[in-house]
């Protein structure tokens, strides 16, 4: 089924990954030979097998990176498409249905209907707006979201035009998270459509972008998945702009490189994208993993695993950098987005399970790897950091002997090559930081305007630099608590630019300063040769409170676009479907009631009516316990009778929302006691 | 359920039809006429449902809801509708007029599109080397 294009044969993909991977592999290899002939002399075979391995699996990891941006560039220095997958005529009629999926968990409703909303008016002024239907998928579980979620989708009902469904349907119990939620659909409803679009509560995408991926799946039968990469926007606080920035300028060749050596083998990244329905239903459902979480359990990556069970069913997945038009919001702060990277950690190291799954296609074994990798790294980097510190600190403390006891004419001198060393250490930042200065040119080349883009580049790699080792640290620690069995809880992520407190910072990296500190002083003190070396990683980690609070203002991001630095030209220009979004969710938000939760419903008939008709949808309702069911009434009472403000927990305001008869009585009664 | 000081039938009625945005004269007028229709009723509010099922499955005949379902859209219709002023006491007809049947239609609002339903079939997921070969190979090199 997994044909291509017959202009691209599988020779073509198989020359492209020898090139990739085998560059990949003579760098490491010639690097590893250099570095086995740098290591200091004195130290113990163990220790020698340890920093080989470690450096192995760090530097194979910063070449991959380096010559798939390498070939990145090459593409898009060249204008060329990816090829394999046949492009359809511009303004063909469409001749399916499609489906535009939002799931949420107590997002920011109005900012969630206004991104719907901007798409849904973008697609009606094509003439293929009833080729489109759009569901708000929610797993809501706080009561006064689920309300507001409601009440907001019954407000952008009457903004969309008529032919455009959009749907509002929430899980009472939200089974495997975001995919038990897209599987809920596709049980219910898939059937009735040809393909998916999966958004995320952030995710944006132009009609033209949305068209022109419905017209790819139809063009290419044997497609399952198309991912469109998504370009960051909306960005305020320093740190969301440097994240911006950076994805702007070198995004672009990091997908064009992946895209070169994928083909139709790509990842899907779980949104901004488009499935084939019949594919997904036929291959993708999840299976519960065996053993307890954080391995065990049910899939929280999701989207890795769905790409490789597509791939397995012999379904194409690609990743198309020439779609544009695509976007997406980054956390705001350091600390938010290290909130994200817990939970994608644990999810991508869940994937050990997976990874020698049967019958998976290499390069899904591949993707899974460089998935793990992306934090295993953290930890190996933190390593090799500390097994060079151990033994600078070995040979103060416990110095060479230089005649040993077995007589001999000659010292025993420990040799230590400083000079191969220094050439390791340049190598490896020209392959980290050369890619960039690529995208850069690629970036100057398509938007001559803008400026500040070098200046702009240079400060990214120090604050990158910066940034670096907390990250590492972060991510160490996710990965030793995750071996160690401690599970995530599914937070909202945090969409919002409030900025980071002084309390939350130090609260949060105070075990980074203070090990920077002592690093330092220890350095300082018995290994000087490695002050300066080390002062990169321990300055981060010094100043990691201040960075932390400093980034996350949107202040000094305000500041920083004032100078025109991480300027990007949708700052300049931003895309109308993000000002759309803009102002609808800002009159969305004009338009919510004061009153919240069910209160609302009391106050306003039409939204109890329509709650209580949309409640069967969502399932049975969860079990309560006598205790909830009786504290909710008693506070009911007692706002209706005397009109004492309920301080409902969360529980008591999701039974009364499950409880019609309970919510009719109370409407009634609320009326009569005005 | 929901305990409230004050418990006349009238007042009830009204309360309920006042909910339903109708004036107080209009609803204490009404009150009068369904009060006979509640006789020996214990949930007044439940009653009133009572009489609108029928009436709402006729208006939205053709859809497929339980009976409550079908008040609360009913209701819903109603309200957006300007029912109240426009229809009175026409809410509980059942055999109300073609002209208040459209109106309400009108006014449906659907959640969700009728069901497809079908049934994803989880995947295997089962490791090339599985917990049976480590086991045998552990015990194989054990005992020699």
């Amino acid at each position: 089924m997994a044909n291509y294009n017959p202009c691209f044969s599988e020779r073509d993909v198989f020359r492209r990954r020898l090139a990739v991977f085998g560059l990949m592999a003579i760098s490491t290899v010639l690097a590893s030979m250099k570095w086995i002939t740098v290591l200091p002399t004195d130290v113990s075979i163990f220790t020698k097998l340890l920093l080989i391995v470690l450096f192995i699996l760090t530097f194979a990891w910063i070449a991959l990176f380096f010559w798939s941006s390498i070939f990145g560039f090459w593409t898009l220095l060249r204008h060329k498409k990816v090829p394999g997958i046949i492009w359809p005529a511009p303004n063909a009629p469409l001749n399916s249905k499609t489906a535009i999926l939002m799931p949420v968990y107590n997002e920011g409703t109005a900012e969630v209907m206004g991104n719907l909303l901007a798409i849904a008016k973008e697609i009606e002024l094509t003439d293929q707006a009833d080729k489109f239907d759009m569901f708000v998928l929610s797993d809501t579980t706080d009561p006064k979201v689920w309300v507001e979620e409601e009440y907001l989708w019954m407000q952008a009902k009457k903004l969309i035009s008529p032919k455009i469904n959009l749907y509002y349907r929430r899980r009472a119990q939200n089974v495997a998270r975001k995919s038990g939620n897209i599987e809920d659909f596709c049980n219910k409803w898939g059937a009735g459509y040809d393909y998916m679009v999966i958004l995320d509560a952030d995710s944006l995408m132009q009609a033209d972008t949305l068209i022109q991926m419905v017209r790819l799946m139809e063009k290419n039968p044997q497609t399952g998945i198309i991912q469109a990469p998504p370009m960051m926007i909306n960005a305020r606080s320093l740190f969301s702009r440097i994240q911006q920035f950076a994805g702007r300028v070198y995004g672009p060749i990091v997908s064009a490189g992946l895209a070169y050596w994928q083909v139709g083998d790509s990842n899907y990244w779980g949104h901004n994208a488009i499935i084939r329905v019949k594919a997904f239903m036929a291959c993708c459902g999840l299976p519960v993993l065996p053993g307890k979480a954080p391995f065990g359990g049910h899939i929280l990556s999701h989207d890795f695993v769905e790409a490789a069970l597509i791939r397995r069913g012999g379904w194409q997945a690609w990743l198309l950098p020439e779609l544009k038009g695509s976007f997406e919001e980054c956390p705001p702060t350091i600390i938010d987005f290290a909130a994200r990277d817990r939970r994608w950690c644990q999810g991508n190291l869940q994937h050990i399970k997976v990874l020698m799954s049967k019958h998976l296609h290499h390069i899904s074994r591949i993707h899974f790897t460089i998935g793990i990798m992306s934090y295993l790294s953290s930890p190996i980097w933190l390593c090799f950091l500390l097994a060079g510190l151990a033994i600078a600190l070995g040979r103060e403390f416990f110095p060479p002997i230089y005649f040993t006891e077995s007589r001999s004419l000659f010292p025993n001198w420990p040799v230590f090559d400083k000079i191969g060393t220094i050439a390791l250490f340049i190598i490896s930042m020209f392959m980290l930081i050369f890619p960039k200065f690529l995208g850069l040119i690629i970036y100057k080349l398509d938007n001559k305007q803008s400026k500040r883009a070098f200046i702009s580049t240079l400060c990214e790699i120090v604050l990158s630099a910066l940034l670096a080792p907390i990250m590492m640290m972060f991510q160490s620690k996710f990965v030793a608590e995750i071996i160690s069995g401690k599970a995530v809880s599914w937070n909202t992520q945090n969409r919002g630019g409030d900025g980071t407190s002084w309390k939350e910072a130090w609260h949060r990296h105070k075990w980074h300063t203070i090990l920077g500190i002592i690093t330092t002083i220890v350095v300082a003190k018995y290994a000087t040769e490695l002050f300066w070396w080390m002062l990169p990683i321990t300055l981060g980690l010094m100043l990691s409170i201040p960075l932390s609070v400093i980034t996350s203002r949107v202040a000094v991001g305000g500041w920083a676009q004032k100078h025109n630095l991480f300027k990007i030209p949708e700052e300049e220009n931003p895309p109308l479907l993000a000002l759309s979004s803009q102002h609808l969710a800002a009159a969305l938000h004009s338009l919510l009631p004061e009153t919240r939760g069910v209160l609302l419903l009391l106050n306003q008939p039409e939204m109890n009516a329509l709650h209580q008709f949309m409640l069967p949808v969502n399932g049975p309702a969860p079990e309560f316990g006598k205790q909830v069911e009786e504290q909710a009434q008693i506070k009911l009472e007692n706002y209706i009778n005397h009109k004492i403000e309920p301080d409902f927990s969360k529980e008591e305001e999701l039974y009364l929302l499950y409880t019609p008869e309970v919510l009719n009585h109370a409407a009634v009664l609320s009326v009569l006691t005005k | 359920m929901v305990a409230v000081n004050i418990q006349s039938v009238d007042d009830i009625i009204a309360a309920y039809l006042k909910y339903l945005k109708f004036s107080d004269k209009q609803a204490r007028k009404l009150a009068a006429i369904l009060k006979g229709q509640l006789v020996n009723q214990d949930n007044i509010v439940d009653a009133l449902d009572g009489l609108l099922v029928k009436p709402a499955k006729k208006v939205l005949s053709g859809y497929i809801l339980t009976d409550a379902q079908a008040v609360a859209l009913y209701k819903f219709c109603f309200l957006q509708a300007g029912g109240a002023k426009k229809w009175g006491a026409m809410l509980f007809d059942e055999n109300s007029s073609a002209a208040f049947a459209e109106a309400l239609r009108k006014e449906i609002i659907i959640n969700a599109p009728v069901y497809t339903i079908s049934h994803m079939e989880a995947q295997k997921i089962e490791p090339v080397l599985g917990h049976g070969f480590w086991h045998n190979w552990w015990h194989h090199h054990k005992n020699g």
